[in-house]
C-alpha cells in the first residue's frame, strides 16, 4: 500500500479484494464457504417466539432458545450441520460448529463489553425491516463504513443531522476488522433528542449525544442515537449482484404506561423508521451505481481506487476479507 | 486482425453509433451508453465533447446514471468532478481527506474511450486503438453516412420505416430512407447494454422545413 500523504491512500493491487469478487459467481461460492460457513454472523435478538432464522449466501440459519438453552442448525440445500450459538447482551450470534477459530468474545474485540451495555436497550422492539438492494453486499459494507457520503447523498437527512465541524466531532477507532465511529449530533439534533428524552423518558447506555457506528466484521452494524435508540442492522447477501440490508429499531424508554405516553412512543418509532428508510433509500442508488461500475474499469489495474482519511475502515475491511478468504479450512 | 469482420470481434474492440452531435452542442449536454461490461459517456464539457469511461476512479460508481442529460460530470457518490482531460477538479474536502496534488489528480483520471465522427453521427469505442471509424466501415459507406447526416438536419415527428424504403445498415446503426425524404435513425443498444441505451430519432432534409411535420419538443435550428 503506498501512501500518497498522511491522508490518503492509494492501495495497490493485492491490498484490497480483486473487483471480481463483487459479481462473480466464484468469489461468492468462497464467501459462502470461507466466510459464511466459519464466521461468528450476528443473527438477531429473541423475542417472544424464541426463534431467529436468517439466510446468508444460500446458508439457512434457524435458531431456537427454550429457557436460558439455545440450539440451532445451519441448512445448505440437504446437508444440515450444528450451529455454536453465543450471545453479547441481547445480540445473539452464531456459527456453523467447528473446532478452531476463535470465541464470540475474540471476534467481537475490542467492542463486546460496549456491544453487551448497549444492547441492554434492545427494549420495545418495532418490526424488523428489509430493504433489497442490486447489488454486491459489500457495496453495501463499503457504503456503511464510509463517513465521507453524507454532503453528497444524505444532503437533507443525515448530514445536516450530525456536527458540521467533523473535524472535531468525528471520532474514529479502527481495530483491525472491527471498528467504532462516533460523530458529535448537530446542536438542533441533540435537543430535538433532549425534548424525546424529556417527553419519553428514554433508557440510556451512556450519556453521549452522539451518532454511534460500531462495525463487526463481517457484515454487522450497531447503531446509536443519543446513546438511547439502537439499531442493529445486517447485510445479508443473496447473489453475487443482490443483498437485502436487514434492521431492526429499539426505542428503549424507562417508562411506558398511559396510553398517550405509548401513542406517542408509537409515532415516535414509525417517525424514525421512516426516516432511517429515506437514509437507505438514498444509499441504495450509489451502492447499485457502483455494482454496475466495477466492471467496467476491472480490465484496468492501475486503476485501484483512493481511499481518504475517513474511508480508511474500507480498506480494513477488505484486508480483513482477504485474510479470512485466504484461510485453509 | 484488420480484415475480421467487426462483428466477430469482441465488442470492446468495435465502434458503436451513440447519437447525434446536436445531442451534445449544449456545455454539459452529456449521452451515456455500455459496451460489454462497460459503461462509456460522452459529455460536451465546456466546448470540448470528449469521450470516457463512465465510472468515478474514486470509488468506481457510475457516474452519469441517465441515458442522456445535462449536467457536469461528476460522481453522485462523493462529488469528484471531472474535466475535459479526465482530471478530477473538482474534490470535497481535498485540504483534509486526500491532500491530492497535482501528480495524484493525473493518477485519478478518467480513463478515455474513443470517439469519432461520420458528419453528425457520433461513434464511440471503448478500446483506445483499432482501426479508425472511416476504415472499419469502409471509405464508401463513411461517406454516404456522412452525406446523409449531414443533409437530414432537423427532428421532427416519429415515423415508422414501411416497406419500399432504403436500408442502410453500419455498426449498431439502421438506417431507413423514405421515398419522399424522411429518414429514420435506429441506434441498437450495443452488446450488454439494456434496452434504455437503444435510441431513435427521426430527421428530416433541410429542403423540407417548412413542410416536415414537427413536435413542440422537436430540436429545430433557430
Amino acid at each position: 500500500m503506498s501512501a500518497h500523504s498522511v491522508h490518503s491512500i492509494v492501495p495497490e493491487n493485492g491490498a484490497f479484494l480483486p473487483h471480481s469478487h463483487f459479481w462473480t459467481e466464484e468469489a461468492f461460492a468462497q464467501e459462502r464457504e470461507r466466510l459464511f460457513g466459519r464466521c461468528w454472523l450476528y443473527m438477531g435478538v429473541f423475542d417472544a417466539t424464541n426463534v431467529l432464522t436468517a439466510e446468508m449466501a444460500g446458508l439457512c440459519f434457524e435458531l431456537r432458545r427454550q429457557g436460558e438453552a439455545m440450539d440451532g442448525v445451519c441448512r445448505d440445500g440437504d446437508r444440515v450441520r450444528p450451529l455454536q450459538i453465543d450471545r453479547c447482551g441481547a445480540l445473539v450470534f452464531a456459527r456453523i460448529a467447528q473446532d478452531n477459530g476463535p470465541t464470540l468474545a475474540e471476534h467481537l474485540a475490542p467492542y463486546g463489553e460496549r456491544l453487551a451495555t448497549m444492547s441492554a436497550n434492545c427494549l420495545n422492539p418495532q418490526a424488523p425491516v428489509g430493504i433489497a438492494f442490486q447489488a454486491n453486499w459489500k457495496a453495501l459494507v463499503e457504503n456503511t463504513m464510509d463517513d465521507f457520503h453524507g454532503s453528497t447523498v444524505h444532503p437533507d437527512t443525515i448530514h445536516p443531522a450530525v456536527h458540521p465541524d467533523w473535524q472535531n466531532g468525528l471520532v474514529t477507532e479502527r481495530h483491525g476488522a472491527n471498528s467504532d465511529s462516533r460523530w458529535l449530533l448537530a446542536d438542533g439534533t441533540a435537543g430535538w433528542w433532549a425534548k424525546l428524552d424529556a417527553k419519553l423518558r428514554m433508557r440510556r447506555f451512556a450519556e453521549e449525544p452522539v451518532y454511534r457506528h460500531i462495525f463487526i466484521f463481517p457484515n454487522f452494524y450497531l447503531a446509536t442515537f443519543y446513546g438511547a435508540t439502537v439499531i442493529p442492522h445486517r447485510v445479508d447477501p443473496v447473489a453475487p449482484d443482490s443483498a437485502v440490508l436487514r434492521w431492526q429499531l429499539f426505542l428503549p424508554t424507562t417508562r411506558l404506561e398511559t396510553a398517550r405516553e405509548q401513542a406517542f412512543h408509537r409515532s415516535t418509532a414509525a417517525y424514525l423508521i421512516e426516516s432511517a428508510s429515506t437514509v437507505i433509500a438514498e444509499d441504495r442508488p450509489v451502492c447499485e451505481a457502483v455494482q454496475q461500475g466495477r466492471p467496467g474499469i476491472a480490465d484496468l489495474p492501475h486503476i485501484t481506487g483512493i481511499y481518504g482519511r475517513r474511508e480508511r475502515r474500507i480498506l480494513d475491511f477488505h484486508q480483513a476479507m482477504l485474510r479470512q478468504l485466504g484461510e485453509a479450512a | 486482425m484488420p480484415n475480421e469482420a467487426p462483428e466477430s470481434r469482441r465488442p470492446e474492440t468495435r465502434w458503436f453509433h451513440l447519437c447525434l452531435a446536436d445531442n451534445l452542442a449544449s456545455p454539459n449536454a452529456f449521452v451515456t451508453t455500455r459496451v460489454g461490461a462497460v459503461p462509456l459517456v460522452v459529455q460536451n464539457i465546456k466546448g470540448r465533447v470528449v469521450a470516457f469511461r463512465n465510472v468515478c476512479t474514486h470509488r468506481f460508481a457510475v457516474i452519469h446514471g441517465e441515458p442522456a442529460g445535462c449536467g457536469p460530470l461528476r460522481c453522485p457518490y462523493h462529488g469528484w468532478s471531472f474535466d475535459a482531460d479526465g482530471l478530477p477538479v473538482g474534490l470535497p474536502f481535498n485540504p483534509t481527506d486526500f491532500q491530492l496534488e497535482a501528480e495524484g489528480r493525473r493518477r485519478l483520471a478518467l480513463h478515455p474511450a474513443s470517439l469519432a465522427r461520420c458528419g453528425r453521427l457520433v461513434f464511440v469505442r471503448v478500446a483506445l486503438d483499432g482501426p479508425s471509424l472511416e476504415e472499419e466501415l469502409g471509405a464508401d459507406l463513411f461517406a454516404r453516412l456522412a452525406a446523409l447526416s449531414d443533409a437530414f438536419p432537423h427532428r421532427g415527428v416519429a415515423l415508422e420505416p414501411a416497406d419500399g424504403w432504403e436500408r442502410i445498415e453500419a455498426a449498431n446503426l439502421r438506417i431507413h430512407r423514405a421515398p419522399d425524404g424522411a429518414l429514420v435513425l435506429h441506434s441498437a443498444a450495443p452488446d450488454g447494454a439494456d434496452s434504455r441505451f437503444s435510441r431513435t430519432v427521426t430527421l428530416y432534409p433541410a429542403t423540407a422545413l417548412t413542410t416536415a411535420p414537427t413536435t413542440a419538443d422537436a430540436e429545430l435550428p433557430a
